[in-house]
Order: structure tokens, then C-alpha cells, then sequence
């Protein structure tokens, strides 16, 4: 583990040039496909004033004959400029730049085009950019940095989801807030494992019974209180994509009803979330906003339950963020009348206090439970006591 | 889950409680401390620096030298791992990075002399700033292989007083 996320990312500044505009201009780092809209969509800074070159991106991207489509602005109007996408220029390594034929002076130059490439493909899924980051502009080493079980996973489950990631850098930035920006546009969490490797966890809205990695008996641990909020219904989720660099605001919004808990809305009343919208910085296409739209309501629609778990021993001291776990809680109920006997529950904080020896855990109701199936070979009456197939599995274990 | 020893795990079950230290990664090299109302304990680490032939006569990973063999460690707040910060509802607290950070209260009292000040007089000429802190919990007479890794962190602040020298340590 060599990178520090705590670090700031400085962005190459134009003053590494012979004649900028301003030296204290930053050259962007564009990934993914941001061709969207009718104006600019990041602000290309002057690296030559001389010869009015504008710097496209901090680093060579993908060129027109790969498919890439640059359209240049000049406060806001359309105006030519010739494209380079591997441009050494002036020996400070490989960049893209935009020539004009004259100068432009003091206007704002913006560019609309796609980003970073990898051998003449577009890089669109989330952990390949976040491993050509790494690897290509930090210069560090991704497979030290990356837990490679959790980036195949990461990988699979962006591209199942059929997501598309594109945002720029355009700013110095600590390495935690890009890659946390990066990770909740597409609803998922990052976070450094005890192994000391990063960690990019995208939630799918499914839930495997059988990837829980811990069953606690019932007296096992001490659970304390359960607690849930009406900040944490949320029935109705306005997006915000496709961010402007430019005019620094999120150019899109999709609230549709098609995308509503209508159930809900009439028992709760219309809940958003407490800002109102929930925001995608590197989400760019409607497609991938609705999917994490529909995501968020599946999750938070009905009231979910946090419960506070003591133990005064270490014994579950390995226990890892997003661990899936069962146990009992005989006194919390769903709301299929049924106590919380073999509940699935996901693990969001842990707290490790070495001065009195406890563990307090702070898990989340996941509302899956570990189930049974009865046969139909007549050992059940079907009198409506048992459900035939995905009844709750109500052994003490 | 963590990498943890099945030893480690089985003993913890068994309701026994692990020593609790940590290691200052310090110019001067590794400084070790351990809980103070703990006797010392002899964990002593085999360096691959061609001091041991490889020939079955020394465990690899086997135990850890205490540089000082001093329990001066007074306490260490407790360590907070989460993803989000709940304090914003579960969904906005999702897009937020706590970053984690504890307090390390070690004991500055010179045993010899009360009058001298213990790490006043070894931080004077090699500061703890932006090292690296590890705190580790394990069962003294265990190989430190078993030993359970609780954090590592780097050292951004630290106070000191006439008894006591407080460590303030965040994630990376």
C-alpha cells in the first residue's frame, strides 16, 4: 500500500509550458464518453499563447479515427480547432491539445469529446479508470493498491449493469473524495479492508443468502437497540447527472413516476432525500441514473432497521464492512408478521474499544432472511401455514 | 473478512482477552509499547537480513523484539471502521468518507527518574509526526503470525504533557 488516500492529487498545472495564459491553469483528465449536450463541457486552459494551443486533456486520449468526436467552444459558440489526441508537446509529455487559427484571447475555450483510451477503446467502465489512474497518471501500482477479488466483482457487476462512467478531473482532489465520487455515482461504497487494499463494493440490489460469512446464535451478541429513521424513507429520488465543468451545474434531472414507491408515497407521504435529489458526478446517460434511481428506492421505500450490537469479546473481531451475517432478534418483527429469526443483516460500522474490551457493531436490516422449502409430498398440509416455497427457515441454531 | 489466525479466533471465543500494542515506525527504528498495566512480553521478529540461516532452526514469522520492553501504553480510543457517516441518513452519509481517526495516550513519566521526561527526550531529536502507528492485539507467547492487525494509521498530531503523550492518528 503506497498511495496515501488522504494525499491531494495535484493536476499538472500549464506553467510547465513556455508561454500559458496562466501558469496556474490545471489540465483536465477527461474519462469516459462526454459528448452529451449542445456547449462545452469542461474549460480547455491555454498552454501557448504564441501559437493559441489549448490543452484537451492532461493526458493523450482516444483520436477520431478510434471514434472519438471533439467539438471545440469558444465562449460558448462553436469554433474549429485542429484535434492532436497524442500531442508531446513541447516534451512535457504525451497530452491532447486543440489548435485554433488565431487567438482566442481571454474567452472561455470548452471542449464536448471522449477521454482516456486503452489501446483505441474507450475506457467506460468505473475500475478501469480508476486502475488507469493508478497506474498511468499517479503512477503507482493498481494490483497493490486494488483487492482483486473485489475489482473482478466491481468489474462484472458495473458491466452487468450495463453502466457507463465519464467525469473529469478538473480539480486538485484528495485521492478519497474522487474515488468516493467515482463509487456513489453508480451506488457503491469504497473503503480500505483490513488487508489494507481498496475496496470498490457496487451494490446490484441482490443479496446472495449464501455469501454471509458469519451465524451468530441468538446470545452470541448483545444486541442493544434498533433504530430507524424518516430521513431514511425515501420513496421518491430526483437524479442529477451529465455535470457541466463549465457552468458548474448538473446539466440533467430525471423524477419520473415511472421510477416511484407509489405504496410508499401513500402510507409515508412523499419522501426524498434530505437534499432533495441525490447527485451522479461521473454518471453521464440517463440509462445508468434510472438504474441506480430504481436501486435506491428498492433499498429505502420501506424503513430499514440499524441495530447496535455489543459483544465483550473479540471473537468477531475479523468481521469486515459489508460482511453479510445472520442471527435472531426475537423481539423486531417484519412486516410479514414474523420476529427476526435467521434475519441476513450487513454490517456497516464496527467500533473496536481496547480500553474496556467491547465490540460494538452497527449492522443493517438487509430484509432477506435464510428460508426452508417444503416438499410437496404431503408432510405439510396446505392450510396456509407454511408458505410452499421461500418460508422462513425458523430453526434455533 | 480479515486475515485472522484460527488460534487467535479460537481463543477469543474461549472468552480470553489479547494484549494490546502498537509500533511507532520511527526513524530510529521500530519503537514498541504495550498496554501499561500489562506485564512485558517477549515477541521477537526474525529480519530477513541474512542474521538467520535458513535451516528449520528459526520460524520466519516467529516473534517480535521489543525495542523497549515498556508498558507505556495508557490507551488507545476506540477504533471506528465504517463506510458512511450516519449522521446525514443512511443514503447521503453513504457519499460521505469518515475518515477514521483515534488518540494514543502513552505514559511520559521516566520510571528511573520522575524528573525526566521519556519520549520528550526521544521526540526532541526524532519527531513521531507522519510516521506510521500500527496497533496489534495478540496472546503473549503466540508466533506473531497469530497476532491481529487492529490498525495502521499515520501519526498527524501529537500532544505532549509533563505525564503523558498523546498520539493523534488518521487513516490512510
Amino acid at each position: 500500500m503506497a498511495l496515501n488516500l488522504s494525499d491531494v492529487f495535484r493536476l499538472t498545472r500549464a506553467g510547465i509550458y513556455t508561454n500559458p495564459l496562466n501558469s496556474a491553469d490545471k489540465l483536465p483528465l477527461p474519462y469516459g464518453d462526454l459528448t452529451d449536450g449542445t456547449n462545452g463541457n469542461w474549460i480547455l486552459p491555454c498552454i501557448d499563447t504564441v501559437n493559441h494551443v489549448y490543452a484537451y486533456a492532461g493526458f493523450d486520449v482516444l483520436s477520431t479515427g478510434e471514434g472519438n468526436s471533439v467539438t471545440t467552444y469558444v465562449d460558448g459558440v462553436q469554433t474549429a480547432s485542429t484535434f492532436n489526441n497524442a500531442n508531446d508537446y513541447e516534451s512535457q509529455g504525451l497530452i491532447a491539445t486543440c489548435t485554433f487559427a488565431s487567438t482566442q484571447g481571454n474567452k472561455e475555450v470548452s471542449a464536448r469529446g471522449k477521454g482516456r483510451d486503452d489501446a483505441g477503446t474507450l475506457i467506460e467502465n468505473l475500475i478501469d479508470q480508476v486502475v488507469d489512474f493508478i497506474d498511468n497518471v499517479v503512477g503507482e501500482t493498481s494490483t497493490d493498491e486494488l483487492d482483486d477479488t473485489f475489482k473482478a466483482l466491481a468489474t462484472a457487476i458495473f458491466t452487468a449493469q450495463g453502466y457507463k462512467s465519464a467525469g473529469v478531473i478538473v480539480d486538485d482532489i484528495t485521492y478519497w473524495t474522487l474515488f468516493q465520487q467515482m463509487a456513489y455515482s453508480f451506488y457503491g461504497k469504497v473503503y480500505r479492508n483490513n488487508n489494507k487494499k481498496l475496496v470498490f463494493l457496487l451494490d446490484d440490489g441482490t443479496l446472495n443468502q449464501y455469501a454471509q460469512v458469519n451465524r451468530f446464535k441468538q446470545g452470541d451478541l448483545t444486541v442493544l437497540k434498533a433504530k430507524r429513521t424518516e430521513e431514511d424513507i425515501i420513496n421518491r429520488c430526483p437524479m442529477k447527472y451529465s455535470y457541466s465543468y463549465v457552468a458548474n451545474i448538473y446539466k440533467e434531472e430525471t423524477n419520473t413516476d415511472a421510477h416511484v414507491n407509489t405504496a410508499s408515497e401513500t402510507r409515508y407521504g412523499s419522501r426524498l432525500p434530505r437534499t432533495g435529489f441525490f447527485a451522479l458526478p461521473w454518471c453521464r446517460d440517463l440509462t445508468s441514473a434510472q438504474t441506480v434511481q430504481d436501486l435506491i428506492i428498492a433499498d429505502y421505500a420501506k424503513p430499514i432497521w440499524t441495530f447496535t450490537i455489543q459483544d465483550n469479546t473479540y471473537q468477531f473481531i475479523h468481521a469486515d464492512m459489508f460482511n453479510i451475517f445472520s442471527t435472531t432478534i426475537p423481539w423486531v418483527y417484519c412486516d410479514e408478521g414474523t420476529a427476526l429469526i435467521n434475519q441476513l443483516f450487513k454490517l456497516i460500522e464496527k467500533t473496536v474499544d481496547t480500553t474496556n474490551n467491547i465490540l460494538t457493531l452497527q449492522a443493517k436490516d438487509t430484509g432477506v432472511y435464510l428460508t426452508t422449502t417444503i416438499l410437496a409430498d404431503g408432510s405439510a398440509i396446505a392450510d396456509g401455514t407454511y408458505k410452499a416455497g421461500n418460508d422462513r427457515d425458523t430453526t434455533q441454531y | 473478512m480479515y486475515d485472522a489466525h484460527i488460534n487467535f479466533i479460537t481463543k477469543c471465543q474461549e472468552g480470553k482477552l489479547p494484549t494490546v500494542y502498537i509500533i511507532i515506525s520511527t526513524d530510529m527504528g521500530d519503537l514498541v509499547y504495550a498496554k501499561k498495566e500489562m506485564d512485558i512480553f517477549d515477541v521477537a521478529i526474525a529480519l530477513a537480513d541474512g542474521s538467520h540461516i535458513a535451516d528449520g532452526g528459526i520460524i520466519a514469522g516467529g516473534t517480535l523484539t521489543l525495542a523497549t520492553g515498556e508498558g507505556r501504553l495508557l490507551s488507545i480510543s476506540p477504533i471506528t471502521t465504517t463506510t458512511q457517516d450516519m449522521r446525514y441518513g443512511s443514503l447521503e452519509g453513504s457519499t460521505i468518507k469518515r475518515q477514521g481517526a483515534i488518540t494514543v495516550t502513552l505514559d511520559n513519566t521516566d520510571r528511573a527518574d520522575n524528573s525526566q521526561y521519556y519520549f520528550s527526550k526521544i521526540i526532541a531529536f526524532n519527531p513521531f509526526i507522519t510516521k506510521t502507528i500500527e496497533g496489534w492485539t495478540g496472546f503473549i507467547g503466540d508466533s506473531l503470525s497469530q497476532h491481529f492487525q487492529l490498525f495502521k494509521l499515520k501519526i498527524k498530531a501529537e500532544e505532549l504533557t509533563p505525564t503523558k503523550y498523546y498520539l493523534i492518528c488518521s487513516e490512510q
